[in-house]
Order: structure tokens, then C-alpha cells, then sequence
């Protein structure tokens, strides 16, 4: 059995208007899970949990000690008055494990000059946050929403960092993105959190392979097999519908198109289509 | 722990030109008679801790602290930690300079005095940072500041009624054992007061979200 870095069993977080309930969440080790869903799902909520930034109501997080993670939050979070050299100054003091070198080593690969916090720009921030949560070695990172305002080419730089991260197979990832895309090119697995409840938590294999969207014009929708149909949106002029097995069902449904999945549109589809 | 009270030293680094401009206005005047030494050092403790506490509530830090290791425990013993630090560095330079300011107008002074005054203003001051920090940790620097102002008010009221109606140099004259030890007393107090609101403080911070 493949071991986890996180494992969580009926946790509960109740909120006057919201309620967090994941029954079952696990993260194995040597891998980037995906953690997506809208605005106020409860994917922040779950993150705080997991760092006990929140206590929770009920239930069990397994999880490996602070000193073997790095995080960033989806606030800003560093002294903005602080001088990016004064965080090394000060983790050093912080983490057994902190290396200067590393750390001033990302420092040149993000471009992040040596000045006062509050004079970089958002993307530069989310950088040096990102530096930080890198130079104590962790073992594994948890990260929300991490490439927000980074331009696409930073992203693809801070992505390959990621992968890289995990080539070991020791090291693992957990984040939250509202950026889908790219979670289909690194993540593992995704796990799709909807009104505090986990909806889907799939291998990326599993969901680029096996779900599809079959496009049928608003006459045909009738012909097609409720049983087969896992969620669908309405269209002006046709339908979009969900299905899985898609292999089975393109056969099933020849006549009609069978689309790749994306995340966004699994998003879309789940949240605003009309589910079983 | 060491570095959480670094990050702190550095907040305070980042504003030192302004506590060195209102050190030189209050030695001024102090030199001239016009302002009393002593009330350095509440006036720099609450000031220098309060601009901490601020800075970390502005910027989300202990959201981020709790991720970091033995993040609760470090993150409030490193307050009370600074909180000592400022104290005896305060107490030392108002010493030297209650000093510099007597040999200068060539004023004789009472050493006993001196250190006794110091030592209940110092206690007087850590005893309002007790009560302050587990009220900061429990609603929050921007309501703690305003409770922590009526508190103070509170006080002094309180303290005009009591020294109107009774005679505070009779009550130590009455006691000798409060003329003799009262003063060096405040000492073990002070840390007395500051473990209580410590552990206060932590036992609030370890339920506290972010």
C-alpha cells in the first residue's frame, strides 16, 4: 500500500453558514494532488485544517510535522516592511533544515531583488513565497492558489520547479488552484470540492481517460441514456453532457461527438449542470 | 523561538529613526525639567509592543507562524521574550540617563530612590502588558487598543479617588515592611505577572483561528 503525507477521516468544520465534511482525503507520498472547485467551496477551509490555522469540529488529520512542510497562504503573509534578506535571517532560526544557499539560489532564479517586501509586485511576492516555502527541504508542500499572479511564463517556470520537487518520490504536493490548466499538466490526482464536500477525487489518468463530453444538438438529448448521463448543461443550440466510460459510450454513441474533458469544463459542468 | 523574536527586533529596526527622534525630544525635555524620565518607560514599552502586535495582525503573520515548527508556543513566548528584553533595555537607559542628567545640571541624586521609583513604574507598566496581551491575543490588537484606553483611564481614575482619600506616604510610612522591600518586591511580581498572562495568552492562542 502506497504511504500518505496526508490522510484525513471524517472531519467536520461547521461554520454558521457553511460546513466543511470531508469523510475521506488521502495524499500519497511522491505526488502532486490537485485540489480545485469555486470561490467559497471550502478549499481555503480545508487547507487551514489540514494546518491547523482552524481547529476542526470532528475527525482525524494525519500529517507529517510543520518542520517537514513548506506552505503559502493565499493572503500575503510576509512582514511587508522586511527586507527579503531579513526572512532568510529569520527561518534560519525557524527551521532545523533552512538553507541559506538555497534559498538565495532561488532568489537569483526569480529574478527577486533585495529590497523591502512592500515594494514587490504581487507576482513577485507569490515568488518569494514560493522561495520560502522551498529552502527548508520539506517533504511536502502545501500551497493555495500558488501561481496566482504570475504571467504564464513565471508559471511554467514555478511548475517545473514542482515536478522537479517530487522526482524523488519522497516529496509530495497538495495545492489549490483556480488555474485548472495547470493542474492538467502536472497533477496526479484531482480532488473537486463543492459546498464544503469532496465530489470527485480521481487519478488524472483516470479523468482525462475515462470522462468525456458528448455534444448533442437540443432534438437528439432525448435519445440519449439518462443512466449514462453524469451531469449535463443546456446550451442555446445543444448540450454538453458528462459522461464516463467514455470509450463505451463513444461506441454506444457513434453518431454524436465525444470531446476531451478538461478541468474547467468538469467544473462547469459539476457545479452548474444539472446533476443525477 | 529565536527566530520569531528576530522578526520582531527587525520590525522595530524598520522604525528606528522615529523612536530615536522621540528618545532625543523626551531626553530634551527631560534635561529641562519639563517631562519626568520614568514615563519613558511604559511610554516605549506600549509603543514598541503594540507596533508588533500590529504589524503581525496587518500582515497575516499568524496565520503563517502556525505553519511554522512549535509555531503557537514560540510565536507567544517570543513576545513575552521581547517584552522582557525591552524592559530591562528601557530600565538601563533611563538609569544612565536619570545619571547623565543629574551630573550634567549637577543635581545630587538618591540612588535608592532612583532604582526603587524605576523598579515600580517597571513593575507598574509589565503589570497593564499582562493584562494587555492576553486581551490582544483574545479579541485582537484593534479592540485590545481601545479596552487597554479605557483601562487606563479606569485606572487613574481610580488612582485620583484613592490618593485623595488616603495618605499614600503615611500607608508606606505605616508599613516598614513595604518601605523596606516594597520597591525590590515589584521584581519577582513583575515575572509573577508575566507568567500568569503567558500562560493566559498561549492557552487563548492554541484555540485561536486565523
Amino acid at each position: 500500500m502506497m504511504d500518505n503525507v496526508i490522510a484525513i477521516k471524517n472531519l467536520v468544520k461547521q461554520y454558521e453558514k457553511f460546513t466543511l465534511n470531508i469523510d475521506n482525503l488521502e495524499i500519497p507520498k511522491g505526488s502532486i494532488v490537485g485540489l480545485i472547485g469555486e470561490n467559497g467551496a471550502g478549499k481555503t477551509t480545508l487547507l487551514k485544517a489540514i494546518l491547523k490555522i482552524i481547529t476542526i469540529d470532528k475527525g482525524e488529520i494525519k500529517i507529517c510535522p510543520n518542520e517537514d512542510i513548506g506552505v503559502v497562504l493565499d493572503n500575503i503573509f510576509f512582514p511587508e516592511i522586511l527586507k527579503v534578506s531579513d526572512l532568510d535571517t529569520i527561518m534560519k532560526d525557524i527551521y532545523q533544515n533552512w538553507d541559506s544557499k538555497l534559498y538565495n539560489d532561488y532568489l537569483k532564479e526569480f529574478n527577486l531583488p533585495n529590497q523591502v517586501i512592500k515594494k514587490l509586485s504581487k507576482g513577485m511576492r507569490k515568488k518569494l513565497e514560493i522561495a520560502v516555502a522551498l529552502s527548508h527541504h520539506p517533504k511536502l508542500l502545501i500551497l493555495d492558489e500558488p501561481t496566482s499572479g504570475l504571467d504564464p511564463v513565471m508559471r511554467s517556470e514555478i511548475l517545473d520547479i514542482f515536478i522537479k520537487f517530487i522526482e524523488d518520490e519522497e516529496n509530495s504536493i497538495f495545492l489549490s488552484t483556480h488555474i485548472t490548466s495547470d493542474l492538467e499538466h502536472i497533477a496526479d490526482k484531482i480532488i473537486f470540492i463543492d459546498k464544503g464536500q469532496i465530489i470527485l477525487d480521481k487519478t488524472r489518468d483516470d479523468l482525462m481517460e475515462n470522462f468525456g463530453i458528448l455534444r448533442c444538438g437540443i432534438k437528439d438529448f432525448s435519445q440519449i441514456d439518462k443512466q449514462d448521463i453524469r451531469a449535463y448543461k443546456k446550451n442555446r443550440y445543444n448540450y454538453d453532457i458528462l459522461m464516463e466510460n467514455k470509450k463505451q459510450m463513444q461506441k454506444k454513441y457513434k453518431d454524436f461527438v465525444m470531446d476531451k474533458i478538461t478541468l474547467d469544463e468538469l467544473m462547469i459542468l459539476l457545479i452548474k449542470g444539472v446533476t443525477k | 523561538m529565536k527566530g520569531f523574536i528576530k522578526k520582531d527586533l527587525l520590525f522595530l529596526k524598520g522604525s528606528i529613526k522615529l523612536y530615536a527622534v522621540i528618545c532625543i525630544l523626551y531626553i530634551i525635555m527631560a534635561f529641562q525639567g519639563e517631562m519626568e524620565i520614568f514615563s519613558l518607560s511604559p511610554f516605549f514599552s506600549f509603543m514598541l509592543m503594540f507596533t508588533t502586535f500590529s504589524y503581525d495582525a496587518y500582515n497575516n503573520w499568524d496565520a503563517y507562524a502556525i505553519t511554522l515548527p512549535s509555531g503557537r508556543e514560540n510565536a507567544v513566548k517570543a513576545k513575552y521574550v521581547i517584552t522582557i528584553l525591552l524592559s530591562l533595555t528601557i530600565n538601563l537607559f533611563i538609569f544612565v540617563l536619570g545619571l547623565v542628567i543629574s551630573y550634567l545640571k549637577k543635581q545630587p541624586i538618591n540612588i535608592l530612590l532612583f532604582i526603587s521609583t524605576l523598579l515600580i513604574v517597571n513593575f507598574v507598566t509589565l503589570l497593564l502588558q499582562s493584562i494587555m496581551y492576553p486581551v490582544i491575543y483574545k479579541v485582537g490588537i484593534d479592540k485590545a487598543r481601545i479596552i487597554v484606553f479605557l483601562l487606563v483611564v479606569i485606572i487613574a481614575i481610580l488612582a485620583g479617588i484613592f490618593i485623595k482619600f488616603i495618605d499614600i506616604t503615611n500607608f508606606i510610612d505605616s508599613s516598614s515592611f513595604l518601605k523596606r522591600y516594597g520597591a525590590v518586591l515589584t521584581l519577582p511580581a513583575s515575572f509573577l505577572c508575566l507568567a500568569i498572562s503567558f500562560w493566559i495568552s498561549y492557552k487563548i492562542y492554541l484555540k485561536k483561528e486565523f
